[in-house]
C-alpha cells in the first residue's frame, strides 16, 4: 500500500482506535471539544516524518450511540510539517481538514473527508477503511487543483528535483481536476476521470491552450472516449497549431482512435496508432514524417520518414525504422535510435549513415575550413551521454563526381592537424593556399574516452588520410593505432574553434 | 569396450562439473580507479594535474609534399584509464553535490557506509526543512554512485554480479577521503567518528 493512503487510511484511524481504549472514552458519551493549539511538536521514531510548533484550532465532535459518530475540523495555520521528502510550511500554505465519519468495531466509514491546501488545491473524500485486516477503499475522491503550477512546485518539483533534475525543466500551469470512483488501494484499482486546463512546458516542447479529458480503467473494465487538444505546440523554434487526439481508454489502457496528421514546418507529421498500457508504463506508436523543413542561414534540410514504430517506457525510448534527412545535396539516415535515462543524464545511441553530402557545403557550415568534393560514410554505434560522445565507428571517404572538384585548403588541413596532432603545421611561404586532393579517407573511433585515427588509403606500408592531387600536401598516419584521450581531443576542438 | 567409454564419459562430466568458474575481477585496477575518481571529485588530486603540454609544440618540421603525424601516444600518460562520458557526467554531478554534504559529514548527520554508499545517522538538531534537503540530497548521492559503480564495472569488463567488491572498493576512498567529524563505517559493520 502507498505511504501517503497507509498514512491518511490508517495511521489517523489507527490514532482513533487508540483512544478508545482509553478509560475517558469508556466513560464517555458525548464530547464537544475546541481547542487552539499552539507550538505542538511530533516525530516518527525515525524522524522521517512530524510536525514541528503545530499552531491552529480543532473542534472535536463525539457521539457513542451504537458506533462512534466524529465530526473533526481542523485548521493549522503554522508550523511545519515533513513527509519523507515532502515539507510543508503551513505559514505560508495553511491548510484545512473536516472530516465527517462513523466508527465501529474496526470499521471506519468516512462519510465525507475534506483536505483545503490554501485553497490552490481541494481533496474530497468519501470511504471506507478496516483496520484489521487493513484495507482502504473510496468510494469517491475528488482532487481540485486550481493553481497546478503551485501544486507540481510543492508537491513534485521542490521533494524530487535535486534527484530528477529534469524536473526543473518541466513546468505546468493551468487546473486540474481529478475524480475516482470505487477506488480500492488493496488491491489497487479503480475508475478515474481527469482534466486539465492549461500550458506545459518541457525540454525544446511547449504545449499551449492544452485540454485534456482523460479516463484511466485502473485494473476494472471499462470503455470510455477521451481527447487531448492542444491549441498551439512549439517545437524547436517550430509552432503547429490545432492539434487534437481522440483517445479510447480501457482496462489499463489508453488507444488513439484514429490516426493525427499535424502540419509543421512545410511538411506533415502522420501520426498512425499510439497505444499507452499502464501497467507497467509502456507506450508504443507509429507515425511518418514528410518533408519537414528545418533551415537556418546555413542549411536547409527535409526530413523524412515512412512508419516509424516507436516504444516508450519509463526510462527508454527506441525507434524502429529510418529517419532520412536531404541535407547538403545529399542524405543523411538515422537507424537504430535509442534515447536512455530521461531523469539526469540523457544517453542517446543511434546508428548514421550518409553518402553524396557535398564538402563545399558542409565546410561553409561548420567554418572548418574550404573543402570542395562529395563524401560518404558512417557514424556506427554512437552512443551520446549528456551532450559529449561515449563511442563511436566513424568512417568518412571521398567519392569522385563529375563537375565536382576536389579541393582542400590550407586551413582545413591546419585543423585536420590540430585534430590530429593537437597543432597546426608549420607552413613555407610558397605553399598554395588551396590544393586538389585525389582521395579523402579517415577512419575514427571512441571507446572508453581513446580516439584511434587510421587513413583508409594503404601504399608501401604507409597509412594515407588525404592523397594529394598533382601538387599538395599528403597526409600520413605515421603511428597506425595511435590513442588520444578525449580529454586532449576536446582540447583540439576547442583550438579550432577559437581560430 | 562400451563400459570404457561410459565410465570415460562420466569421469569427463564429473570434471567438467567441477571447474570452478573464476570470475575477472582487476582488484588493483578498480582501486586505482577508485582512488582517482574520489579524489577527483572530491577536489585532492594536486599532484595528478598533468597537462600534456607536449602536443602543443609545434610537429616535426614539415615536408612541402609529405606531411605526417607525429606519435600521440603519450595522450596515455596521467590520464584516468576508466573514463567516458556517462563517467564524467556523473563525476561533474557528484562533485557538485559534495560542498552542499560537507556540513552534513561535520555535524554527523550523514554517514559512509561500507557498501559506498550515504546513509542518514541521526536527525539531532536538524530541522525539518533541512531534513527533506538531506534526504533528497542522500537520495541522489546515492543514485548517482550506483550508476558509476555499475559504469566504471561496465568499462572495466567486471561482470555485474561482482558489483559489491567495487563498492567495497569505492567505500574505502569515499571514508578516506571524508571530512572529519563524518560516521564511517568499518567492515564489520560497526559505525565509528572519523
Amino acid at each position: 500500500m502507498h505511504l501517503k493512503s497507509y498514512f491518511l487510511g490508517i495511521i489517523f484511524p489507527f490514532i482513533i482506535f487508540q483512544f478508545l481504549q482509553t478509560p475517558f472514552y469508556k466513560t464517555l458519551s458525548q464530547l464537544n471539544l475546541t481547542q487552539k493549539f499552539n507550538g505542538i511538536s511530533y516525530f516518527s521514531p525515525d524522524g522521517n516524518w512530524g510536525g514541528e510548533k503545530l499552531g491552529g484550532q480543532f473542534n472535536l465532535e463525539l457521539k457513542k450511540r451504537k458506533t462512534l459518530d466524529i465530526n473533526l475540523q481542523l485548521s493549522i495555520q503554522t508550523g511545519q510539517f515533513l513527509f519523507d521528502k515532502w515539507f510543508f510550511d503551513w505559514k505560508k500554505t495553511p491548510v484545512g481538514f473536516q472530516m465527517h465519519g462513523t466508527l465501529s468495531n474496526n470499521t471506519f466509514i468516512l462519510k465525507s473527508g475534506y483536505i483545503d491546501f490554501s485553497s490552490y488545491l481541494n481533496l474530497f473524500i468519501e470511504g471506507k477503511t478496516n483496520l484489521e485486516p487493513p484495507s482502504l477503499h473510496f468510494k469517491k475522491i475528488i482532487l481540485d487543483i486550481k493553481d497546478a503550477a503551485q501544486a507540481y512546485s510543492l508537491f513534485i518539483k521542490q521533494p524530487l528535483n535535486t534527484i530528477y533534475p529534469v524536473i526543473d525543466k518541466i513546468d505546468i500551469k493551468g487546473n486540474m481536476r481529478l475524480e475516482a470512483d470505487d477506488f480500492c488501494f488493496s488491491p489497487l484499482g479503480g475508475q478515474i476521470q481527469s482534466w486539465f486546463t492549461g500550458n506545459i512546458t518541457l525540454p525544446h516542447l511547449k504545449l499551449k491552450d492544452t485540454i485534456v479529458s482523460l479516463p484511466l480503467f485502473y485494473n476494472v473494465s471499462g470503455e470510455k472516449q477521451g481527447f487531448l487538444k492542444i491549441n498551439k505546440i512549439l517545437f524547436l523554434q517550430q509552432e503547429v497549431e490545432n492539434v487534437n487526439l481522440p483517445l479510447l481508454a480501457r482496462k489499463n489502457l489508453l488507444i488513439l482512435t484514429q490516426p493525427v496528421h499535424i502540419s509543421l514546418s512545410k511538411g506533415h507529421i502522420f501520426i498512425h496508432a499510439l497505444r499507452a498500457n499502464f501497467l507497467p508504463f509502456l507506450l508504443k506508436g507509429a507515425l511518418s514524417l514528410e518533408g519537414l523543413n528545418f533551415k537556418n542561414s546555413s542549411f536547409s534540410s527535409h526530413i523524412y520518414a515512412d512508419k516509424l514504430h516507436f516504444a516508450l517506457t519509463p526510462n527508454i525510448f527506441k525507434a524502429e525504422g529510418e529517419i532520412a534527412i536531404y541535407i547538403w545535396d545529399g542524405k543523411v539516415i538515422i537507424k537504430n535510435l535509442e534515447i536512455y535515462n530521461f531523469s539526469s543524464f540523457p544517453k542517446i545511441k543511434a546508428d548514421i549513415f550518409f553518402e553524396d553530402i557535398d564538402l563545399a557545403q558542409v565546410s561553409e557550415y561548420s567554418a572548418f575550413g574550404e573543402m570542395s568534393g562529395v563524401v560518404k560514410g558512417y557514424i556506427k554505434n554512437l552512443v551520446i551521454v549528456n551532450g559529449q560522445p561515449e563511442a563511436f565507428d566513424l568512417l568518412i571517404e571521398s567519392v569522385k563526381k563529375k563537375n565536382k572538384k576536389q579541393m582542400i585548403t590550407l586551413t582545413a588541413i591546419n585543423n585536420i592537424s590540430i585534430l590530429a596532432q593537437g597543432a597546426p603545421i608549420s607552413v613555407s611561404w610558397f605553399l598554395p593556399k588551396k590544393f586538389p586532393y585525389k582521395r579523402i579517407g579517415i577512419k575514427c573511433t571512441l571507446k572508453n574516452d581513446q580516439f584511434t585515427i587510421h587513413g583508409l588509403m594503404k601504399e608501401n606500408g604507409i597509412e594515407y588520410l588525404v592523397k594529394r592531387g598533382l601538387f599538395g600536401i599528403n597526409v600520413v598516419n605515421r603511428s597506425p593505432g595511435q590513442v588520444v584521450a578525449f580529454k586532449d581531443m576536446l582540447e583540439r576542438f576547442k583550438k579550432i574553434s577559437r581560430r | 569396450m562400451r563400459l570404457k567409454l561410459w565410465i570415460i564419459l562420466v569421469l569427463a562430466v564429473f570434471f567438467l562439473a567441477c571447474v570452478t568458474v573464476n570470475i575477472y575481477f582487476p582488484a588493483a585496477k578498480v582501486e586505482k580507479a577508485a582512488e582517482e575518481i574520489v579524489k577527483e571529485v572530491r577536489q585532492q588530486s594536486p599532484k595528478k594535474e598533468q597537462k600534456l603540454k607536449k602536443e602543443e609544440k609545434s610537429p616535426p618540421e614539415s615536408e612541402l609534399h609529405k606531411w605526417q603525424f607525429v606519435n600521440c601516444a603519450y595522450a596515455q600518460e596521467g590520464v584516468l584509464q576508466v573514463s567516458t562520458a556517462s563517467i564524467r557526467a556523473l563525476k561533474t554531478s557528484i562533485k557538485k553535490r559534495f560542498p552542499n554534504l560537507v556540513s552534513y559529514f561535520q555535524r554527523g548527520i550523514i554517514g559512509e557506509n561500507n557498501r559506498g554508499l550515504l546513509e542518514i545517522k541521526s536527525w539531532e538538531g536538524v530541522s525539518l526543512l533541512e531534513r527533506a534537503k538531506v534526504k533528497q540530497l542522500v537520495e541522489a548521492e546515492n543514485k548517482d554512485r550506483m550508476s558509476l559503480y555499475q559504469e566504471v564495472a561496465k568499462n572495466m569488463g567486471i561482470d555485474p554480479s561482482q558489483l559489491g567488491k567495487v563498492q567495497k572498493i569505492f567505500a574505502k576512498q569515499w571514508q578516506k577521503t571524508a571530512p572529519s567529524g563524518t560516521w564511517i563505517q568499518t567492515e564489520d559493520g560497526k559505525w565509528v567518528r572519523k
